[in-house]
């Protein structure tokens, strides 16, 4: 009730997961994953979930050690004041550049399929403007915002069912497993960048409610969500466009309903589009709030901070959209990921494991 | 310090006198009572004169000795000594009676109680449910509500508000269900109140509203009593005011809006299919001029060819940008409902056909505008009148305003974006530190049953829980005769 301390359900945190999770990336997913995994792009979806549920386990196990901490304060008590507060702000980095990535992502497609004419930063102006003024409030508020937009992606989910009457040819993803497992794993590799986002668990995790049991399937819920839309919407494209028409398309999904013609309707991509950016701007969101949180910590300047990254991403957006420019962010933030989403919590747990035997082995 | 009453009779009368101003109203009737002086005091204005003579003169007279409270045979005999109090109650239209070499006075409640009848309320008819409706009187507005609810634990708890006008403020509640802390919470805020005058429950509802800067209305209003006490059985606070026909209830939901009494005296069918198209009723008034806006003026690729072709023609002789006819529609149309809703009903039937005859055809044909645009402001209006409760009608269609700029600014995009921010502000939201928009945001599936969709009565096993009540369950058996 009022005044209580912020909470959330894991009601709730499921669908903070899915919604952060899922964005922008889902568009030029099938794309991505083409480029290396050919026909066998699904495959390298589901591997990429696979490889997601063990970090989804290794973050509790690391996180039931410290239930109250957020990943940062977690750093801190592991690694030292000094190291900590180091790895703490590659962390702040990492949330803002994959935060401006999204946004300059957004704005480049929203460019380029709806507003054509519109400059970049009034677009952007609008969405970091709304994305402050939830995020401003507070995380329960988030939550109940995020929770009714999970609606929408089921409305979503509706409308892409459509597409399954458009001509299919199953040839294309024949033979099952002939492109390779080396360039399968390189398709999870591109996929993983847009299935990013569950990393918010290592943050939300001490504001659950009852978050000693059941939070494993909380989080497996959230991560088979994810990867069996990803894979259908991926399985969908695979058979529906040649591996030629997938390498020219930027963004087959799109292009999916793009096909559809009704007696009332025409161009359902824009639609979509239109609806997808609901989900585009909650994982927008998801990155201010975690940059916030790493940037204020415990302390009380949680808003001023929110209002500072507003301002920052709004100026990192100003940062060109070509094509050259938005791959070479890509892949500064997948690098960064690696050591972020993988490398540390791998090593965060292997510390406290490690301090834990010292400390019983020392004092006892 | 406060002036008390002196044995002088003379000077206590001179006092009050003074205390109101020399006012020419406040009558006075000599007597001999006990061998001494004694006068009676009463507002001409506020007094039922049969009362005051058969219940005060007569026994004074009759009895010519004895003690006052024992003497007159009036149900509110109080003795009093203060000339505030003395004041009070002659406003409240009592008659003192003072007597040489006493020190008190005795007040007598005889007070004209003029009232208008209780009536069907005008602004929220119903088809199949109760009649009554609250009047300008508080007693019988709460008479009306304990008649409903004939429990101990329902409490009432009074105020005077306003310096001048001294309104009496009722808060209803019961005692058993609403949350305390939030009672707590209203009785606060209610009691900060410090004004001059206080005349309708409208100016409380600003004194006391959380968010002041937004546009949803965060209490309703109802002249129905029995949407009051369906409101109060559910853990809520009413809020009366005297001389206000409204009675506000606090803290309310989003979803209240699109309520309605006849929703549970229909079949449940019935009533479900209802509020789905109130729903629809309110996204329509939001949202289809700014979409067609949108869609006319930067992606009339959407359309098919066929509708695409019939809309170019319509637009194809209209000088004017989609918003601006929209926009002047609008207007037009406010102004249409601004000019009638006051008139007496022949000159607003004239100004109703008048209206509709030249917004509807002439302005098409001198192509000031589309005859699309005609059929889509013309659905809007309807559908933001459906709203049960005329607030919330208003208040989407003021919202129709910004997504109608956004629109015309930056097409399907800012629609989108505008509605997002609607949508966070509603999940912001909250009246007396429970979330205006449950249970959508926050999610919670058992109250579902009775808001988007009306289930059958024998579900609604548990009531709502946006305003924590104390206890849940509302029902025990209800088709019980089924299992034996």
């Amino acid at each position: 009730m009022m005044g209580s301390q912020i909470s959330i359900t894991k009601f709730q945190l499921l669908m903070v997961l899915i919604q952060t999770q899922i964005g922008i990336g889902l568009l030029s997913l099938p794309n991505v994953v083409q480029e290396s995994a050919r026909g066998d792009g699904w495959i390298s979806i589901l591997f990429a979930g696979v490889v997601i549920q063990f970090l989804l386990i290794i973050y509790l196990k690391l996180l039931k050690k410290f239930p109250n901490d957020m990943l940062t304060d977690i750093t801190k008590k592991l690694l030292g004041k000094h190291l900590g507060t180091i790895v703490n702000t590659t962390i702040y980095f990492y949330f803002i550049f994959t935060g401006s990535t999204l946004t300059i992502l957004m704005i480049k497609i929203l460019n380029e399929q709806l507003l054509p004419l519109t400059p970049g930063w009034v677009v952007s102006f609008l969405i970091i403007a709304s994305c402050v003024y939830l995020t401003v409030s507070n995380l329960r508020v988030i939550a109940r915002f995020f929770v009714l937009a999970t609606f929408w992606i089921l409305v979503l989910i509706c409308i892409t069912v459509l597409s399954i009457w458009l001509p299919k040819e199953i040839q294309f993803i024949l033979p099952v497993g002939s492109a390779g497992g080396k360039n399968i794993l390189l398709g999870s590799n591109n996929a993983l960048l847009a299935m990013l986002g569950f990393e918010a668990l290592l943050f939300l995790f001490p504001f659950v409610i009852g978050n000693t049991k059941g939070m494993l399937k909380t989080v497996s819920y959230a991560n088979l969500f994810v990867t069996s839309f990803y894979t259908f919407i991926t399985f969908l494209c695979l058979v529906t466009f040649s591996p030629e028409q997938l390498h020219q398309i930027r963004e087959p999904v799109l292009f999916l309903f793009r096909g559809l013609t009704y007696r009332m309707v025409d161009r359902l991509d824009l639609i979509f589009l239109s609806i997808w950016i609901i989900p585009m701007t909650t994982s927008i969101i998801m990155y201010l709030f975690l940059a916030s949180k790493c940037l204020a910590g415990k302390k009380k300047s949680y808003k001023n901070a929110v209002i500072i990254n507003g301002i920052i991403l709004f100026c990192l957006s100003f940062i060109p959209n070509t094509d050259k420019i938005t791959d070479t962010l890509t892949q500064y933030v997948s690098f960064l990921s690696y050591t972020i989403v993988i490398f540390l919590p791998c090593l965060l747990l292997l510390l406290s494991r490690l301090v834990k035997k010292r400390r019983s082995g020392g004092f006892v | 310090m406060e002036e008390q009453l002196t044995q002088e009779l003379q000077n206590n009368f001179r006092k009050i006198l003074k205390y109101f101003s020399y006012t020419e109203d406040l009558a006075t009737k000599e007597m001999i009572f006990d061998n001494k002086n004694c006068t009676i005091l009463f507002l001409d204005s506020m007094v039922n004169k049969e009362q005051l003579q058969t219940f005060v003169i007569a026994p004074i007279l009759e009895a010519e000795t004895g003690e006052i409270d024992k003497v007159v045979e009036a149900t509110e005999v109080q003795a009093v000594s203060s000339i505030s109090e003395i004041g009070s109650k002659l406003m409240e239209g009592c008659c003192v009676i003072l007597i040489e070499g006493r020190e008190v006075a005795w007040t007598v409640s005889v007070a004209e109680t003029t009232s208008r009848s209780i009536e069907t309320p005008a602004n929220e008819r119903s088809i199949k449910s109760a009649h009554d409706g609250f009047v300008e009187s508080i007693g019988t507005n709460l008479l009306l509500i304990r008649r409903r609810v004939k429990t101990p634990q329902l409490k009432v708890q009074s105020y005077t508000l306003g310096r001048q006008s001294n309104t009496k403020v009722n808060l209803v509640y019961l005692a058993n269900l609403a949350n305390s802390e939030m009672v707590e919470e209203i009785k606060r805020r209610v009691s900060s109140i410090d004004v001059d005058q206080l005349l309708s429950s409208g100016e409380i509802e600003e004194f006391i509203e959380d968010n002041p800067y937004s546009p949803f209305p965060q209490m309703l209003h109802t002249e129905r009593p029995d949407r009051a006490v369906s409101y109060l059985t559910e853990g809520k606070v009413l809020l009366l005011v005297d001389g206000d026909p409204r009675v506000l209830i606090m803290p309310i939901t989003f979803f209240a809006f699109y309520q309605a009494s006849d929703d549970y005296n229909s079949r449940w069918m019935v009533g479900t299919f209802f509020r789905c198209i109130r729903f629809l009723s309110y996204i329509i008034s939001i949202c289809l001029p700014a979409i067609y806006i949108a869609i006319v003026s930067y992606h009339s690729e959407v359309l098919p060819i066929g509708i695409l072709y019939s809309v170019r023609v319509s637009l194809e002789n209209v000088p004017f940008h989609p918003f601006i006819e929209a926009f002047t529609m609008q207007i037009v149309l406010e102004l249409l409902k601004e000019a009638s809703i006051r008139l007496p009903t022949p000159i607003a039937q004239t100004i109703g056909i008048v209206g509709g005859v030249v917004i509807g055809t002439a302005v098409v044909e001198a192509s000031f505008v589309s005859n699309t645009m005609v059929v889509i402001i013309g659905l809007t209006a309807i559908s933001s009148f459906v709203a049960p409760v005329n607030e919330m009608g208003t208040s989407a269609r003021l919202l129709g305003f910004p997504v109608m700029v956004a629109a015309a600014v930056l097409g399907f995009f800012g629609i989108a974006i505008v509605l997002m921010v609607i949508v966070m502000h509603l999940c912001k939201l909250e009246t007396f530190g429970m979330p205006y928009f449950s249970p959508l945001a926050p999610l919670k599936e058992k109250d579902l049953k009775d808001t988007l969709i009306r289930m059958p009565a024998w579900k609604m096993v548990t009531r709502p829980s946006d305003s924590l009540p104390a206890y849940k369950k509302q029902q025990w058996r209800t088709r019980g005769w089924k299992k034996s």
